[in-house]
């Protein structure tokens, strides 16, 4: 009997712990009490959270890849083959050395398996020429792929983002935005601090295409990040989303210091005008009209920007009340847990704890400062022309953040003015903040996804 | 300029480049803020002016008579002012402070726009 015990603690997996797991299930124990005692965006933090503690666990048949095609990860020449048709190979397990092309990146690669399963047919021999993405070695099994596998083709394909922006369309009211349209530069504004930040992650060491991913941080929009970096940077997907997503729940602390260091008590006490009310007509337009112009603009952010103004005209034209109640709730929800557990399931010990991590939450805050700082500062410049002034601090808000952003303008302006009510004039630049983050990200996308 | 920029650009580059997307962001928001300028007045031709309101002391539309002449004409004027349309004053009431009316108007808006045929 003590042998069966002995052969069954053989199959246990608590051998296979390691310290970066050990390490990990720290960093979840804090994000589940930042979520859950603390209040900072559980419904994303919480699954992320729980997709991140079962990253770190040995688990089987959970993320792992389903057998099948193994495609070169580079453009360049197959320089040694470590298996023949026919060998057995464990996920993990060498196949073959690759030379890379590219001058730039000249480092030899290591074409790894995926999955467990028989090598059943290579098809670049020895010193050939091969192209990205080209199939080089097929692995066959009948084991089908983990649940997490599938579900995080949802980032891969970049499925998630674009429906999470169909709920926040079918959430948002325009209407402020639409009443007073200069708000529409107070978003603009705050993508400053993408760029300013963009700036310096490549001035300390990473490419363009981390830097846009770190840079987009400052939008405060999660989708947006995740969809940026998908795109340009997935290996540093985890540590981004987790920046960008902590600190949309700190906009509380970070943003009012900056707020009441840029503004005067005069100028926080400034009173503005109530919102003409908005028609129906005019929303409906604005929606149309919003999405042919960004789309035509940025082709790449179309997903984006598409599925946002697709909710909005669904919420604005009153003749879709079940739809709009599907985006507004189940759809958004069941996206979230997926979005949520997918990213955590990326947060392996193994990719996050690296110091890049800890630069990219450091650059995550810069990106937000300046953002906050630069909505702010154009409200004030705003002001020398503008015949009825606005006040400074709805500018912070052009950080989308929706409606936290908004809400921090509103509570600081009630500090200097009880009486001041800034919480729908804060909306309008809040969701041109949306907007504006996902012009910037199509831009870069644009630019720099075809390189 | 993208076609020649590189994983890891200078410096000067980068700020060309940055500048380029801020143009971008800003030109493309500043259309947007004038088309919907544009559409708004369209849309929203200006009001024709309320019809005078006349209040005096005796009318029979604000109840409250204890209220003094000036206050009960600064409050009338107030509703012309801030609400389009012609409205009558048909009760005037003491709003509590803790209450704050200003919230609440948003709060009504919101739930407003939410509100389904």
């Amino acid at each position: 009997m003590i042998q069966d015990v002995l052969n069954f603690l053989q199959l246990t997996a608590f051998a296979s712990v390691t310290w970066q797991m050990v390490v990990m299930w720290g960093v979840v124990l804090v994000l589940m009490y930042l979520a859950v005692y603390r209040g900072f965006e559980p419904l994303l933090l919480v699954p992320i959270a729980f997709g991140a503690l079962l990253a770190n666990l040995p688990t089987a048949g959970l993320i792992n890849e389903p057998p099948g095609p193994v495609h070169s990860p580079v453009a360049g020449q197959v320089l040694e083959w470590k298996v023949r048709d026919g060998d057995s190979v464990k996920e993990g397990d060498l196949l073959a050395i690759l030379q890379n092309s590219d001058p730039e990146d000249a480092a030899l690669y290591e074409l790894r398996a995926h999955s467990h399963g028989t090598v059943t047919e290579i098809n670049a021999p020895v010193g050939s020429d091969i192209h990205e993405g080209e199939t080089l070695v097929t692995i066959f099994s009948r084991e089908p792929g983990g649940l997490f596998y599938y579900i995080s083709r949802g980032i891969e394909w970049e499925l998630f983002p674009p429906l999470i922006f169909l709920g926040v369309g079918a959430l948002t009211d325009f209407g402020p935005l639409i009443a007073r349209p200069v708000t529409l530069l107070l978003g603009a504004a705050a993508q400053i601090g993408v760029a300013a930040t963009f700036i310096g992650a490549a001035l300390i060491g990473f490419s363009v295409g981390e830097a846009a991913s770190i840079g987009i941080i400052g939008g405060a929009d999660g989708p947006t990040a995740i969809f940026l970096s998908a795109k340009l940077a997935p290996h540093l997907l985890p540590a981004i989303a987790v920046a960008a997503y902590s600190y949309m729940a700190l906009v509380p602390l970070i943003q009012p210091p900056i707020m009441r260091g840029l503004t005067t008590t005069e100028e926080r006490r400034i009173r503005m005008k109530s919102l003409r009310t908005v028609g129906k007509l005019e929303r409906l337009c604005f929606a149309l009209i919003v999405c042919i112009f960004c789309i035509l603009l940025v082709p790449a952010a179309a997903a984006l920007i598409g599925m946002l103004m697709l909710g909005n005209f669904l919420r604005e034209c009153g003749v879709t009340e079940r739809l709009v109640k599907a985006a507004q709730n189940e759809i958004i929800n069941i996206v979230t847990i997926f979005l949520g557990t997918a990213v955590g399931i990326t947060m392996t010990g193994e990719r996050f704890l690296r110091p890049e991590t800890l630069m990219i939450i450091g650059l995550g805050v810069v990106a937000f400062g300046v953002s906050t700082a630069s909505g702010v500062i154009m409200a004030k410049i705003l002001n020398l022309f503008l015949p009825e002034k606005i006040n400074p601090l709805i500018g912070s808000a052009g950080v989308s953040a929706v409606p936290m952003a908004a809400r921090v303008s509103h509570v600081e302006g009630q500090r200097a003015d009880p009486n001041n009510f800034l919480l729908m004039h804060a909306m309008g630049p809040n969701v041109a903040g949306v907007i504006g983050t996902a012009v910037i990200a199509g831009y870069y996308i644009a630019t720099l996804a075809h390189r | 300029m993208f076609a020649v920029l590189s994983s890891r650009p200078d410096f000067l580059t980068n700020i060309s480049y940055q500048t380029a997307g801020i143009f971008v962001v800003m030109g493309s928001l500043t259309f947007l803020m004038v088309v919907v300028a544009i559409m708004g007045r369209l849309l929203n031709p200006k009001p024709r002016p309320a019809p005078s309101v006349v209040v005096s002391p005796t009318a029979a539309s604000v109840p409250d008579d204890d209220l003094p002449p000036e206050l009960r004409a600064a409050i009338v004027a107030a509703a012309v002012a801030s609400l389009e349309g012609a409205h009558r004053v048909v009760e005037i009431r003491p709003v509590d402070i803790r209450l704050q009316a200003w919230s609440l108007e948003g709060r009504r808006h919101i739930f407003q726009s939410h509100t389904l045929r």
